[in-house]
C-alpha cells in the first residue's frame, strides 16, 4: 500500500514538474517574443552569435551531410533494385528526400549538438554565478541580452545553413550516382526537374528557420532553470540537447504533414 | 519623519529547490517577516549560515518574488508595477554579489563600461572617464585590460564594488562582501564602501557573518534566526542584547542556544 502511494506520489511530481516546465517555456517564448521587437538592436551580438551559430558549425554539418546524402542515394538504389527491379527513378527520388527531409533534420540535430549544448552550458553557469541576477540589478533584461541575439541568429543561420546543406547534399549524391551507380549527369538532372520543385526548397528552409527558432529557446530555457554546481550544468546541458532533438523531430513530422497539403 | 525606501510587509519565501538530479523539495526560508529601512540608512543583516540573510537581501533587490508578502520601493508596490516602472526602480539599485558575479567574458574595464554602455545615454569619453575614476576609487585602474579570473579574489570584490557603484545607485546592496578576504583587505574595502556611500548619501544593505565588520558599517543591525528577525538595533544595542543567541553569535562561542537548535 505504501509502495502504491508512493509510485502515485512520484506520477503526481513527475505531471506537476513537467506541467510547470511547459508553462515556463511558453512564458519565455513569449516574453522572447516580445523582447525581440524592444529597442536597442543587438546587431553586434546577433553577428557574433550568428557566426557563432552557421559559420562555426559549416564544416561539421558540410562534412556530416555527404555521408549522409552517399547514403541516401546508394539505399535508395539497393531498394529499388530489390523491389522494382529498376532504380532509373533513384536521383530524382533521393534529391526529393534531401530537399524534404535529410537536409534540414540533419542540420538541426547537428547545430542542436554543438550549439544547443554550449548554449545551455552558457546561460547555465552564468545562472549558477549570479550572472543573470547581475544583468537585471544592472538594468539590463537578460531576455533582451541572453536570449533574443541568439533566438534571431539561430533562425537565420539554421535557414542559411539548411540552404547550403541541401546543395552539398544534392552535388554529393550527383556524384556518387556517376561515379559509382553509373548515371549520366543529363539522367541525374532529368530526374532531378521531374521530381523536385521550387517550392520544396522553400519549405526545407521554412523548416529550417523553426527548428533554429526552437534550438536556443530550448538551450535557454534549461539553463535558465540550472541547479547548482558542474553537476547541475551537465544535466541542464543534456537536457536541452535531448529535448530540442525530439522536438525538432515532432516538429518535422507536424510541418511534413502541414506542407502535404500545398504539395 | 525619515523616507522609508525599502520595506517588507509580513514576507514569506518558499522555495521549490530542484536538485541536480531533478528531485524537488519544499523549504521555507523566511516566514511573515517584515522591515524598513529607511534613506540614507547603513543596515548590517547577521546571522548563522544558510538561514536566509541571502535571500533576505535579494527579496529585498527585487530578485527574490515573495511567496506571500509584499515589497515596497520608495513607498510603491514594487510587483504591482509594470516591467519598465521596475525596470527604472532596479537602475537606482545597485548590488556586489556573493560570488561577485562578473562577467568573466569581458575585461574588468568592460565590467564597468557594459552598464553604462546599456543603461545610460552618455557619450564614449563621458562613459571612459567614469569607468577610470571608479577603477582608480577601487584601486583597479592597473588591471583595467585584464580578466577577473586574472585578479586575486579581493581585486574582483573591489571591481564587483566598481561595477555596482558606476551606475551611482541610491540603494546598495552587499553580499557578505568581505567573505574570504584577509582582515586588512576587509577593513579596507569596508572603508571603501563607508565613504563611497557617505559621497553619494545613498542607502546601505550590507549582509555578513563577520560582527566586527557589521559594527563597523551599520547603524542599524538585523539579526535573521529562524526565518525571521530577532532583533534590530543599533551597534551598541546589539552588543547590550540581552537573548543569548544574539549573545553567543557575536562572541563566536561553539556552545549554545544556536548551536543546540541547529544540532
Amino acid at each position: 500500500m505504501i509502495k502504491g502511494y508512493a509510485v502515485l506520489d512520484f506520477v503526481g511530481k513527475s505531471v506537476m514538474d513537467s506541467y510547470q516546465g511547459v508553462t515556463q517555456f511558453i512564458q519565455l517564448v513569449v516574453d522572447s517574443l516580445a523582447e525581440g521587437f524592444r529597442p536597442p538592436l543587438r546587431i553586434r551580438e546577433t553577428v557574433q552569435q550568428l557566426y557563432f551559430i552557421a559559420v562555426q558549425s559549416l564544416p561539421i554539418i558540410l562534412f556530416c551531410v555527404c555521408f549522409a546524402a552517399m547514403v541516401t542515394i546508394l539505399e535508395s538504389s539497393f531498394h529499388m533494385k530489390l523491389v522494382i527491379q529498376n532504380d532509373s527513378m533513384v536521383p530524382g527520388f533521393a534529391a526529393m528526400l534531401i530537399l524534404r527531409e535529410l537536409g534540414a533534420v540533419v542540420t538541426a540535430l547537428l547545430v542542436t549538438s554543438r550549439v544547443g549544448a554550449g548554449i545551455a552550458a552558457e546561460v547555465g553557469t552564468m545562472k549558477i554565478t549570479e550572472q543573470i541576477d547581475a544583468l537585471r540589478m544592472l538594468g539590463i533584461r537578460p531576455i533582451h541580452y541572453i536570449v533574443v541575439p541568439r533566438l534571431i541568429a539561430s533562425v537565420i543561420g539554421l535557414a542559411i545553413l539548411t540552404i547550403i546543406a541541401n546543395l552539398v547534399c544534392l552535388f554529393v549524391a550527383f556524384l556518387v550516382s556517376e561515379i559509382y551507380l553509373g548515371f549520366t549527369s543529363g539522367l541525374f538532372i532529368t530526374g532531378l526537374v521531374r521530381f523536385i520543385h521550387f517550392q520544396d526548397l522553400v519549405f526545407s528552409i521554412i523548416k529550417g528557420a523553426c527548428f533554429g527558432f526552437v534550438i536556443p529557446l530550448v538551450s535557454c530555457h534549461f539553463g535558465f532553470l540550472c541547479a547548482s554546481g558542474a553537476e547541475g550544468v551537465g544535466l541542464a546541458t543534456t537536457r536541452s540537447v535531448v529535448a530540442s532533438s525530439v522536438i525538432i523531430i515532432i516538429l518535422d513530422f507536424v510541418l511534413s504533414f502541414v506542407f502535404s497539403f500545398f504539395s | 519623519m525619515a523616507l522609508s525606501v525599502l520595506e517588507l510587509k509580513n514576507v514569506t519565501v518558499r522555495f521549490n529547490q530542484v536538485g541536480a538530479k531533478g528531485t524537488s523539495t519544499d523549504q521555507e526560508i523566511l516566514k511573515d517577516l517584515s522591515l524598513t529601512i529607511v534613506k540614507g540608512e547603513r543596515v548590517a543583516i547577521v546571522g548563522p549560515s544558510g538561514l536566509g540573510k541571502s535571500t533576505l537581501l535579494k527579496t529585498l533587490a527585487g530578485l527574490i518574488r515573495p511567496t506571500v508578502g509584499t515589497l515596497w520601493v520608495e513607498g510603491q508596490n514594487f510587483y504591482n508595477l509594470s516591467s519598465s516602472q521596475q525596470q527604472r526602480l532596479l537602475v537606482k539599485m545597485g548590488m556586489l554579489f556573493q560570488r561577485n558575479a562578473l562577467f568573466d567574458s569581458m575585461k574588468n574595464g568592460e565590467n564597468v563600461r557594459f552598464p553604462l554602455k546599456e543603461t545610460t545615454h552618455k557619450s564614449a569619453i563621458e562613459i571612459e572617464a567614469i569607468v577610470d575614476q571608479f577603477l582608480a576609487a577601487v584601486g583597479l585602474l592597473h588591471a583595467k585590460d585584464l580578466y577577473p579570473d586574472e585578479i586575486s579574489g579581493g581585486m574582483q570584490k573591489r571591481l564587483g564594488i566598481a561595477r555596482a557603484m558606476a551606475l551611482e545607485p541610491e540603494i546598495l546592496f552587499y553580499d557578505d562582501p568581505t567573505a574570504g578576504l584577509d582582515p586588512i583587505t576587509s577593513r579596507k574595502i569596508i572603508e571603501l564602501m563607508i565613504n563611497l556611500q557617505k559621497q553619494k548619501q545613498s542607502t546601505l544593505v550590507v549582509v555578513t557573518n563577520d560582527m566586527n565588520r557589521a559594527f563597523q558599517v551599520a547603524d542599524r543591525i538585523f539579526f535573521v534566526f529562524k526565518k525571521d528577525i530577532l532583533s534590530t538595533g543599533s551597534p551598541e544595542e546589539t552588543r547590550k542584547c540581552a537573548d543569548p543567541r544574539v549573545q553567543q553569535f557575536i562572541h563566536g562561542r561553539p556552545e549554545g542556544p544556536l548551536t543546540e537548535v541547529s544540532a
